[in-house]
């Protein structure tokens, strides 16, 4: 019984360090996936494949791979493409989250683009976030429209 | 090492017994039971009738016969029912060919999630009546029977008019309304368990097709 010991003694460490290195500690933007887990997760879930017809997935997008300003928009302002003239639900579209600030939405779209679109490196920086920001700066609107509503509701 | 092979032996021995033991063992009743002479009286949910997507009426009557899920949802809801539909939906692919199992989501929130919203919903997420059910009616009436199943009583959070707080428990019900089982529906594993359940319930219902 003793030898057997000895012989699980380096199993059970190498079993340990590759879980570890696996879970969080290999992590490179743990701010970004905690804004993830505690903000997006509800809808487009903690894998990102989201829930198929309500909430799209994030997992392996090429439209998003191309043109990487859409995360950062959608976070700050939202996404409207599914609202319909004189459609009043507001159930399939995406609030925006304006408290975020430019690092927390970089972070975030970093954490997207490392875990679901299986990007490298983060291609997002703060600077590069507030340039894509301006292409989706007329969303605003649209965001304090319904938002408005939503409350009067 | 004779020790060794001895304890191996003795706990698969124990391990196998205990499975066959749960296998066999019939799903609990819960609820309140009572005692009428000889015979014990189960809790059952006697009575329910709301609308579905297709507008047609479902009640307790008419899901006897059924095993069903239940859960309270509804389409705005920013928090817990996206993974709770998620989960709901594993289910309804599961047993998509078994006519036996019925699925039930009640919308809390009827004054935006009417039926044409409900059927547009039921459309995108890719799913239909009566496999699944999402149940409309008055909201006092869809209030008054959460605490049916057992579940606490969903109520709205005045501070915040667009959250309701709401339990995201999934209740299983057997044929003739017993409640048999449930779980939290936000997690996977525990979802996969209750389809054990399902299967323990589905048995149960074949065996007694044959006396
Ligand atoms: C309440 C549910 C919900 C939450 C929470 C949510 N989303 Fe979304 N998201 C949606 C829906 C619905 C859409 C699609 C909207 C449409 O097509 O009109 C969407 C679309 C997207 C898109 C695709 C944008 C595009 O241009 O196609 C991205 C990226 C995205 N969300 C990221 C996020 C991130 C990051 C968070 C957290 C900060 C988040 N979402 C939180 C529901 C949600």
């Amino acid at each position: 019984m003793k030898g057997m010991n000895n012989q699980l003694g380096p199993i059970v460490l190498s079993i340990s360090l590759i879980l570890a290195f696996f879970t969080g500690c290999g992590e490179r933007y743990p701010q970004g996936k905690a804004l993830y887990e505690a903000q997006c997760a509800w809808c487009h879930m903690s894998d990102g494949t989201g829930l198929e017809g309500i909430y799209p997935s994030l997992v392996d997008r090429e439209d998003l791979r191309q043109q990487l300003w859409r995360i950062p928009c959608a976070i700050r302002y939202g996404v409207y493409d599914s609202l319909r003239v004189g459609d009043d639900t507001f159930s399939l579209v995406m609030m925006g989250f304006p408290e975020l600030t430019d690092a927390e939405v970089s972070n975030i779209s970093n954490y997207i683009a490392l875990s679901f679109l299986k990007l490298q490196e983060g291609p997002y920086n703060e600077r590069a976030v507030v340039e894509m920001l301006k292409r989706c700066r007329s969303r605003e609107d649209t965001f304090r429209l319904l938002k408005s509503k939503l409350q009067s509701q | 090492m004779r020790v060794l092979y001895r304890l191996v032996l003795f706990i698969s021995v124990t391990v196998l017994m205990a499975c066959q033991f749960s296998k066999t063992e019939p799903l609990p009743y819960l609820g309140p039971h009572r005692q009428v002479g000889d015979s014990t009286v189960y809790y059952r949910v006697d009575s329910f009738a709301f609308f579905n997507q297709d507008s047609q009426l479902v009640t307790a009557e008419s899901l006897r016969g059924k095993v069903y899920v239940v859960d309270f949802f509804f389409i705005s809801c920013p928090t817990i029912c996206p993974v709770m539909t998620k989960h709901m939906k594993e289910l309804y692919n599961l047993y998509k060919s078994d006519p036996r199992v019925v699925l039930l989501s009640f919308t809390l929130d009827p004054r935006h999630d009417t039926i044409p919203r409900l059927k547009r919903y039921a459309h995108k997420l890719g799913v239909s009546a009566p496999k699944w059910n999402f149940l409309y009616g008055k909201k006092e009436d869809i209030y008054a029977t959460a605490p049916k199943f057992l579940i606490s009583a969903a109520q709205e959070d005045d501070t915040d008019p667009l959250t309701i707080i709401h339990s995201g428990k999934f209740v299983l019900v057997d044929g003739e309304g017993h409640l048999r089982s449930y779980c939290d529906g936000t997690s996977k594993e525990e979802v996969y368990r209750l389809a054990e359940d399902i299967d323990r319930l589905l048995d149960e219902m074949t065996n007694e097709g044959h006396e």
